[in-house]
């Protein structure tokens, strides 16, 4: 028996508003005291009426861009979908049914295939000496509007709702079922999050719920010549890369498990919702078919429909998307993955901060963005320092002394830290590290350092290397790093052998 | 009524808080009677008085609806989930009038799902004219209330008539304007696309006057319409040339007194000058089906916020969720679940393309016959309601039979149009009769001209 | 003709509990009322069109500005079952 997994994901995402989606509120809803950004409308209160948000529209007719949404429909409008749950304040959601903003795009992931000889690409920074990487097509039937419910916490024997997080916008895109397997599944939903995080969207934040996933999942089985079909599962709400994976994974085999044990095909009655169980790894049973809800969309006679105009669609710029930018750093040499981290990991801001900095900067663009990646991105991580407050000249100035050869690298790596954490004035720094050019300067440190440690020189030389590296050490130390390490070691190394 | 008053108050004749009291006290007189209201706010009126007297309706007594929100006060819609609902805000409508006197909230059937207000939790209001007959509905209390001259005028909702059968029972004028042109921001909602607030008072002057200060564009209604300009409806326009169509309907179920009244009528408008002509309209006879499944549609969407946790009936003691809803929602009365149990079957997976979908486009073919029949008249005219007040004792063994009595007022609601109920005469009984004029959308200046005209005739 | 068991389905999809006295009345009822709808069935309605609202409205928009505080902490929970914390509080087991 042959399968194959046969995956379509519904992604919720928050889209990045300051306002709510039908009301004023404001969308800063996470951490803060429940229930404070909220009015009649999005709680629901007899008489209040919705008022859609332009920006809204604006986000999604970006993403209709950005994954190449065949339509961007002039028409749409709003329906209520109709079910009772505490979380839901109105008794039903507003969202889109029948007319969607836009409809019929795509996204295009790497799988892995197989090594084909003649096409191997082994330049790809995913490509393995086996596979290789193919380029795939996900289509995406559609995405459309609607709003985040309340947050409700369920403890034992109550219930408590917060209704900062009602109304928050949400888009939802929904992909054709053209996704076979986990792997795919994440390198779709890491495509996604990528291309929408850096586009400004939405911020992503899958801690904070602002992007999820839903899955419709089967297996297709080869038997003997026949296809069969596996009842279709749906498994809601995973809200992490990972617990997307695992739950394909586990229901793949599953799936495969009962099918040969009962040989049940799929129909219209049997599909099922399940949840994910994260820490038992596991899908769980929510409800059946029969069970599932009517939802009895209607036109939502508060809204009157959308009618957008070229002239509005065309007004949606998208600056450079995450796509671009990633090609144009090609061209620029840079390795594809210190640019993956630059565009994906860290995002437009820091593209930006490196675009500014290329202007000025005086060596290998490479180093630039291993510096970047690796020393500003983790001080600003570490100490919560907005980007934005960053002098980029002044950070170029570090390093291109460095290029000129008149600071170390950890000199630099020190006056940097400083700079942006202690906000310290780097002229200064810079002035009292700058490298010592005065050989005998360099030579007087050595031999002081030699003269305090001649046991351990003895060790030296019986031969324990190691105790080079604290020469080393010491000397940097004594000369407050305002000479290279490598130049350090080769004096030294001489010395030493002069005792011999 | 309102001018005259204004010029006294305006002058010191009399002050806003000696006003107040004496309409204060014709209500709470008149209230153990009549019913005509669910509260007497004598507290808020007196602690809301205007300081001084500059706009037109300042410290001018009015009863308001009860399923219109004014922040802090008492807003029962007529239903028991709602009995002791305090409102958290204001409806625009009533910030547009601003410095009024809030005599009190009027009574209504249950979330304005009626036409006797008996399906008011608080009872059935009565009607000045015969106590034995009821104020008719959903508006009755307001209506009762600005008969009665317990208030000068009264704001109301309309969704199918619930403004101008009531005004018309009572024998005072009643309008239910464009849809949109007054915002419906808290307004508690029964058929969202059809609801308008209307206005009720003793004379067409009085209405036109209050409409000038209630229709303002509303940013926060999405369906409140943006006029860019601005008219005064109390500078009535001269009607001779007015083509006026007169509707042609099925006499089974038209009491004779409401006809008689009706044709009288028609003698008048010609002798203003106005020319007269039958209209046909070959889709009046479904208007009541389609109304009848689109609003309990979106009733069942709308009263689906009701579940007890923000707001309303608040169940104690359950063990689960589902009988928490149940029991929450048990509270609501007959027709309320009637409504609701119609909407939800036919918006049900597998009958919304049979019933709503169907319903909603026979709407709109209603609407494309009326857009055709105003290109040739004005307006159209037509009884309001086919019979005059019913006797409170009056029992309907089928909810059809009363749904059928909207004939005449359904079809504005359904094509979002302006229509004005006069009252146009009384029947042997002394009951009054009711005349509706009718004119397409936005043309409120045409009909309040012509009601005006007519109501002075019989005035 | 609506059956008993449509009337019971429908009234839990509305939440709504029905006596066996209840689901009698309103099978009758709706039944009626249902009954008198089926007159639309025969009316040719394909070249409606559907994209026009009632009023001619289309596309009513809201400036992207929040306002803070919009409601009065007093009267967000004034009408509410109860409350913990600021939430709102709903006393039985819900999941």
């Amino acid at each position: 028996m042959d399968k194959k997994i046969i995956v379509g994901i519904e992604t919720h995402v928050q889209l990045k508003t300051k306002s709510k989606m039908f009301c004023s509120c404001s969308t800063e809803y996470f951490g803060g005291k429940p229930n404070i950004n909220v009015c009649p409308v999005c709680l629901g209160y007899p008489g209040a009426l919705p008022k859609v948000n332009e920006d809204a529209i604006k986000q999604a007719i970006k993403v209709g861009k950005l994954l190449h949404f065949k339509h961007i429909n002039y028409y749409s409008s709003f329906e209520r979908k109709n079910y009772m749950y505490p979380d839901l304040f109105k008794g039903f959601q507003i969202t889109q049914y029948k007319n969607p903003i836009v409809s019929d795009g795509y996204l295009e992931i790497d799988t892995q295939g197989e090594v084909d000889p003649a096409s191997k690409d082994t330049n790809h920074p995913k490509a393995t000496p086996t596979h290789h990487v193919v380029p795939k097509k996900i289509n995406i039937y559609r995405a459309h509007l609607e709003e985040d419910t309340a947050k409700s916490l369920h403890e034992s024997g109550y219930t408590l709702i917060d209704g900062n997080k009602a109304g928050i916008p949400l888009l939802e895109i929904v992909s054709a079922p053209d996704i076979n397997g986990a792997a795919e599944a994440k390198e779709y939903a890491v495509s996604l999050y990528n291309i929408l995080k850096y586009s400004n969207v939405s911020d992503c934040d899958m801690e904070k719920g602002q992007m999820r996933f839903d899955i419709n999942i089967n297996l297709e089985i080869n038997d003997s010549g026949r296809k069969y079909y596996t009842p279709i599962v749906e498994i809601k709400n995973l809200n992490s890369f990972r617990a997307l994976e695992r739950s394909i994974n586990f229901e793949e085999s599953l799936q495969f498990s009962e099918f040969e044990k009962n040989r049940i095909e799929m129909n219209k009655g049997n599909k099922v919702t399940k949840g994910w169980n994260d820490l038992k790894g596991e899908t769980v049973f929510q409800r059946g078919k029969e069970e599932s809800d009517d939802y009895r969309y209607f036109p939502e006679p508060d809204l009157p429909p959308l009618v957008i105009s070229q002239e509005f669609i065309d007004s949606v710029k998208i600056e450079n998307s995450a796509e671009d930018t990633m090609l144009q750093l090609e061209k620029a040499n840079i390795s594809k993955s210190s640019a993956a981290v630059l565009v994906l990991t860290l995002g437009i801001e820091f593209v930006k901060f490196f675009n500014n900095a290329c202007d000025i900067y005086n060596g290998d663009l490479n180093n630039l963005v291993n510096w970047i990646i690796n020393d500003l991105a983790g001080i600003i991580s570490e100490h919560n320092i907005d980007l934005s407050s960053i002098s980029v000249s002044g950070f170029v100035k570090i390093l291109n002394l460095v290029n000129d050869k008149k600071l170390t690298a950890t000199s630099a790596k020190e006056i940097i830290n400083k700079m942006i954490v202690e906000k310290e004035n780097i002229d200064e720094l810079i002035s009292s590290r700058i490298v010592v050019s005065d050989d005998t300067l360099i030579d007087k440190y050595i031999d002081a350092m030699l003269g305090e440690n001649q046991e351990l020189v003895q060790t030296y030389l019986n031969g324990k290397e190691g105790v080079l590296s604290f020469f080393i050490g010491q000397v940097m130390k004594k000369m407050q790093g305002r000479a290279s390490p490598s130049d350090i070691k080769d004096k030294i190394l001489i010395k030493i052998k002069n005792f011999q | 009524m309102i001018l005259e008053l204004h010029k006294k108050l305006k002058a010191g004749n009399i002050s806003a808080k000696e006003l107040a009291e004496e309409y204060l006290k014709i209500a709470e007189d008149k209230n153990k009677v009549l019913n005509s209201y669910i509260s007497i706010t004598k507290d808020y009126a007196i602690s809301h008085l205007p300081d001084k007297i500059e706009s037109i309706l300042d410290g001018i007594p009015g009863c308001i609806k009860d399923n219109i929100n004014i922040l802090s006060t008492n807003t029962t819609a007529g239903s028991q989930v709602l009995k002791e609902y305090i409102s958290p805000y204001t409806a625009t409508v009533i910030s547009n009038l601003d410095k009024f006197t809030l005599i009190g909230k009027g009574n209504m059937d249950s979330f304005a799902f009626g036409s006797t207000t008996q399906n008011s939790y608080f009872g059935p209001s009565l009607n000045p004219h015969d106590i034995n007959t009821v104020a008719g509905g959903s508006s009755g209390g307001v209506a009762s209330a600005v008969a009665a001259g317990s208030a000068v005028f009264g704001i109301g909702s309309d969704t199918g008539g619930s403004v101008r059968q009531p005004a018309s029972f009572c024998g005072i004028v009643g309008l239910k304007p464009t849809y949109g042109l007054i915002s419906r921001y808290g307004l508690i909602a029964m058929g969202s696309s059809f609801d308008v607030i209307g206005i009720m008072a003793n004379t067409v002057d009085d209405v036109a006057l209050i409409l000038n200060e209630a229709c303002k564009y509303d940013p926060k209604d999405s369906t409140s319409l943006n006029i860019k300009k601005k008219i005064d409806y109390s500078k009535f326009s001269d009607i001779s040339k007015l083509k006026v169509g007169v509707l042609k309907f099925n006499d089974d179920g038209v009491e004779k007194d409401v006809i008689t009244a009706f044709s009288n009528s028609i003698e008048d408008i010609k002798k203003l000058g106005c020319s007269v002509k039958e209209v046909v309209i070959d889709h009046l006879k479904y208007v009541i089906a389609a109304y009848y499944i689109l609003v309990p549609s979106e009733i069942s969407a709308n009263m689906a916020r009701f579940d007890g946790i923000r707001f309303g009936y608040h169940p104690k003691g359950v063990k689960d969720l589902e009988e928490f809803y149940i029991e929450a929602r048990s509270k609501f009365e007959d027709e309320v679940k009637r409504r609701i149990l119609i909407g939800t079957y036919t918006l049900s997976s597998g009958y919304y393309d049979a019933y709503y979908s169907k319903a909603d486009a026979v709407r709109r073919l209603i609407k494309q016959e009326f857009d055709e029949a105003f290109r040739d008249v004005d307006v159209i005219v037509s009884p309001t309601s086919p019979t005059v007040a019913y006797r409170k004792d009056k029992v309907f063994d089928n909810p059809l039979e009363l749904y059928l009595s909207d004939i005449f007022t359904i079809p504005a609601n359904l094509i979002g149009a302006p229509a004005i109920s006069i009252p146009n005469g009384l029947s042997c009984d002394n009951l009054p009769t009711g005349l509706q004029i009718m004119g397409p959308q936005l043309s409120e200046l045409n009909i309040l001209s012509l009601a005006n005209k007519l109501y002075k005739k019989y005035g | 003709m609506i059956t008993q068991d449509e009337v019971v389905k429908i009234a839990k999809l509305a939440h709504i509990k029905l006596s066996q006295d209840e689901i009698g009345k309103f099978q009758t009822q709706l039944s009626e009322i249902l009954e008198y709808f089926s007159l639309l069935k025969d009316i040719d309605t394909t070249s409606v069109r559907e994209d026009v609202s009632i009023n001619g409205l289309s596309t009513i928009l809201r400036q992207d500005i929040p306002n803070s505080y919009p409601l009065d902490q007093s009267v967000v929970y004034s009408n509410a079952l109860g409350t913990e914390n600021d939430y709102f509080k709903l006393d039985s087991k819900v999941l």
